[in-house]
């Protein structure tokens, strides 16, 4: 078997690869956490799930001023605009929930902090931490994702690496975006992040 | 060797793992690990919540002059423990078939290095290095070894096939060894007890 080669790092324009070099904190896990959940519900399911929000919500109100009244009636309608109140905000609420849940998980894996190397250029991705060595083509990307925190890249299968922007000036988050949305055009989503 | 705190090999595995394996894999891990993900235990429990709805049916005849809610309850039940029975594991193995196809890193042929403390796996782009106390449990098939709950690889597929016939027997009894009596689950007979 051949050493993992640096396919990634061939540059075709001349322009260096963005390298960041950073320490795995409780912040950037739990907005990776939160970018990892997010990415893996669709636009079309969230809208769905507005729609059923908001179906609920208006069946409540038809409910309550068209239907007998009663303490156990009340008690229904009110579960029924609670539902939908739940499902109207579920978008909302989801990162806040994958946030917290990824703090807790941080707090009781010491494994999590690690020192990150990860380059993105025109070839690829290239990622280096105690435990995993990568120089990953665009191709072996099963797709990307980017919110206001992080660049997220899947490899499929629920593997993940990401790069924090926090690491990274502005110019080198428009390099890198324009090399993901060439490179994988559809494959590559952004959310949450306006710029 | 790529990670030098790995040490030396004990055994190495050059594999290709194909959608189907995987899938039939990561299917006998969840099966092995939860009683609850067999399909058949799925069906029992539909028929008892069936049985459970049409013993309410004289109830319902007597309250409110009608049997056909229970009725209708039951039937649901039964329809849907047929479903979790017969179409849901090949529905499940085929999504699992479809997650392998679509990671690319995961398709690539892999070395494995298997040592005392880790595995090492080295793809023609990763490099990556396991400990065995990452894994959760060890879940042994007919032809294969799945590894489920690592860093970097969820669910690890070890063929047997790709080792000597002479080391296929000891890589077994290094895999209990390693694992121990809490996590090592061997071929067919149940969790292991010594």
């Amino acid at each position: 078997m051949a050493e993992p080669i640096d396919r990634a790092q061939t540059p075709v324009s001349g322009k260096p690869p963005v390298t960041a070099r950073f320490l795995v904190t409780r912040e950037d896990y739990a907005d990776f956490r939160a970018a990892a959940g997010m990415a893996a519900v669709s636009p079309s399911e969230f809208r769905l799930i507005r729609v059923c929000g908001a179906a609920l919500l208006v069946s409540c109100f038809v409910f309550l001023f068209t239907y007998e009244t009663g303490v156990q009636y009340f008690l229904l309608d009110a579960l029924l605009g609670f539902c939908g109140l739940f499902l109207l905000g579920w978008r909302k609420m989801l990162p806040l929930w994958l946030r917290a849940r990824a703090g807790s998980l941080y707090a009781e894996n010491s494994r999590l902090v690690e020192a990150c190397t990860v380059s993105v250029g025109e070839g690829g991705l290239r990622v280096e931490r105690p435990q995993y060595r990568a120089g990953l083509p665009f191709e072996a990307l099963a797709w990307a994702y980017e919110d206001r925190a992080v660049f997220l890249f899947s490899l499929g299968a629920g593997m993940f690496c990401f790069l924090p922007k926090r690491c990274l000036s502005g110019e080198e988050c428009v390099q890198i975006r324009n090399y993901l949305s060439s490179a994988l055009r559809k494959k590559f989503r952004q959310e949450g992040f306006h710029g | 060797m790529a990670f030098s705190q790995a040490g030396e090999p004990l055994f190495t595995l050059r594999q290709t793992v194909t959608p189907a394996e995987y899938a039939e894999a990561a299917l006998l891990v969840e099966r092995r690990l939860s009683w609850t993900g067999l399909p058949a235990v799925r069906a029992v429990i539909c028929g008892l919540c069936a049985a459970l709805c049409l013993s309410a049916a004289p109830l319902s005849l007597r309250e409110y002059g009608t049997m056909w809610l229970p009725l209708l309850f039951a039937v649901c039940f039964l329809l849907l423990g047929l479903w979790l029975l017969l179409r849901q594991p090949v529905r499940r193995f085929r999504e699992l078939e479809r997650r392998f196809a679509g990671s690319p890193v995961l398709c690539e042929e892999t070395k494995i290095d298997c040592c005392r403390d880790c595995v090492v796996l080295q793809t023609s782009c990763e490099e990556i290095l396991i400990y065995w106390t990452e894994f959760s449990a060890c879940v042994e098939g007919g032809s294969f070894a799945a590894l489920s709950g690592g860093a970097w690889r969820q669910l690890l597929v070890l063929k047997r096939d790709s080792l000597p016939e002479e080391q296929r027997e000891a890589f077994s009894v290094f895999l209990r060894d390693t694992f121990g009596l809490s996590s090592y689950y061997p071929e067919k007979r149940g969790r292991s007890r010594g």
